[in-house]
């Protein structure tokens, strides 16, 4: 644990937050990049941006009050804006940032699927954040007697801030290699939110999360849900509904 | 209601200004006039939650939370489908503020959701 990267004078940086700015930062250079490459007009690809920032950061918040409860601090729509209370949550932000694009899609009338602009950035922005996580000392596991367990909050437990950035790099990776290689729009989103619902899945048991329904966290219900409506999409595509369809 | 046809840039810089000075202004004044109020409450709640307090001041402390969000995203859906460039505008001033949270963030101790953390069992992003 790292908490603090440095202190300059009197001013402290923090390791999370450096690395929530990095991840973000390079989540930001791809979609632009990935949108440009994919010929998406700067105006529409702006638009998409911003709907998928806010979108996920509403989806976040959503995802907290359902996890911890109706805290006033959750509740209060201005703290979405003071620095130290963006709190963030990673299947809000997923769920939320792919709804706020459908609607701004449906707003602008456009009539393709724009999910491949987003996907290889998501991976690379966990990479960053998880080892905010890491060095912030958050996201960690249950005690374990393994060998690679690390010591934290005063006990040896499994580093699933790692497992995750493992994943999210192997992800980004295998999704930057299969770009253009997918035979159809939008299945490189696809790809990497069926592979996330899974692997989130499994590495909830390892974690330290509230446990809400049938042996269950939350995280894990958003988990299925994602993996329920991705079969429904897949399912249905062939027949020409949802996956021939313009929003989704 | 009809959806608006933009026919010159300046009918959209236009509505983008509405929207972008629109969203600051409208904000202003729901904080200012819900400000006393839900400070009020929220003591009350903080320190009655799951205790004997009258439902009713719960009731009016979660309406008062739930009306910011409600009219900023229902105002943002009804511009979108009406005056896209408003709700343009909306959505950049939003978005603006986030990015703005995010950069000061590396100067805030957070970790995840640490800070609510320490009181529930929950853990991370």
């Amino acid at each position: 644990m790292h908490p603090i990267l440095l202190q300059i004078g009197g001013l402290t940086i923090y390791s999370y937050g450096v690395f929530v700015l990095l991840g973000f930062s390079a989540y930001t250079v791809v979609v632009f990049y990935e949108g440009r490459r994919r010929g998406q007009p700067w105006g529409e690809l702006l638009i998409l941006f911003l709907a998928a920032l806010v979108g996920s950061v509403l989806g976040s918040r959503v995802v907290l009050i359902l996890m911890l409860g109706p805290e006033p601090a959750l509740l209060d729509f201005y703290t979405l804006f003071f620095p130290g209370t963006t709190l963030f949550h990673y299947m809000g932000m997923l769920v939320g940032g792919y709804v706020g694009v459908v609607i701004a899609k449906t707003s602008m009338g456009l009539p393709y699927l724009v999910g491949d602009i987003f996907a290889p950035a998501l991976p690379l922005m966990m990479v960053f954040v998880r080892v905010g996580c890491f060095l912030g000392g958050c996201c960690y596991g249950k005690p374990t007697d393994l060998p690679w367990a690390i010591e934290l909050h005063g006990a040896r437990r499994h580093p699933t801030q790692l497992y995750e950035l493992f994943f999210q790099l192997a992800f980004f990776l295998l999704l930057w290699y299969l770009r253009d290689r997918l035979p159809r729009p939008d299945d490189l989103l696809k790809l990497y939110l069926g592979s996330y619902a899974i692997f989130r899945f499994f590495n909830e048991f390892w974690r330290v999360n509230p446990v809400v329904a049938l042996g269950m966290t939350v995280p894990q219900f958003i988990c299925l849900g994602i993996l329920f409506w991705l079969a429904y999409v897949l399912l249905t595509r062939g027949r020409g509904f949802v996956g021939e369809g313009v929003w989704w | 209601m009809k959806r608006k046809k933009y026919l010159t840039r300046e009918e959209k810089t236009n509505d983008f200004v509405i929207g972008f000075g629109g969203f600051f202004v409208l904000n202003w004044a729901i904080y200012s006039l819900l400000l006393p109020c839900v400070t009020i409450l929220k003591a009350i709640v903080a320190h009655e939650l799951g205790g004997t307090r009258e439902p009713i001041e719960r009731l009016n402390f979660y309406v008062m939370l739930f009306l910011p969000p409600a009219v900023n995203i229902g105002l943002f859906i009804f511009f979108a489908w009406w005056r896209p460039r408003i709700a343009l505008g909306v959505l950049s001033a939003l978005g603006s503020l986030i990015i703005l949270a995010i950069l000061a963030g590396v100067c805030f101790f957070l970790a995840c959701f640490t800070i609510l953390a320490i009181a529930s069992p929950a853990g991370g992003t």
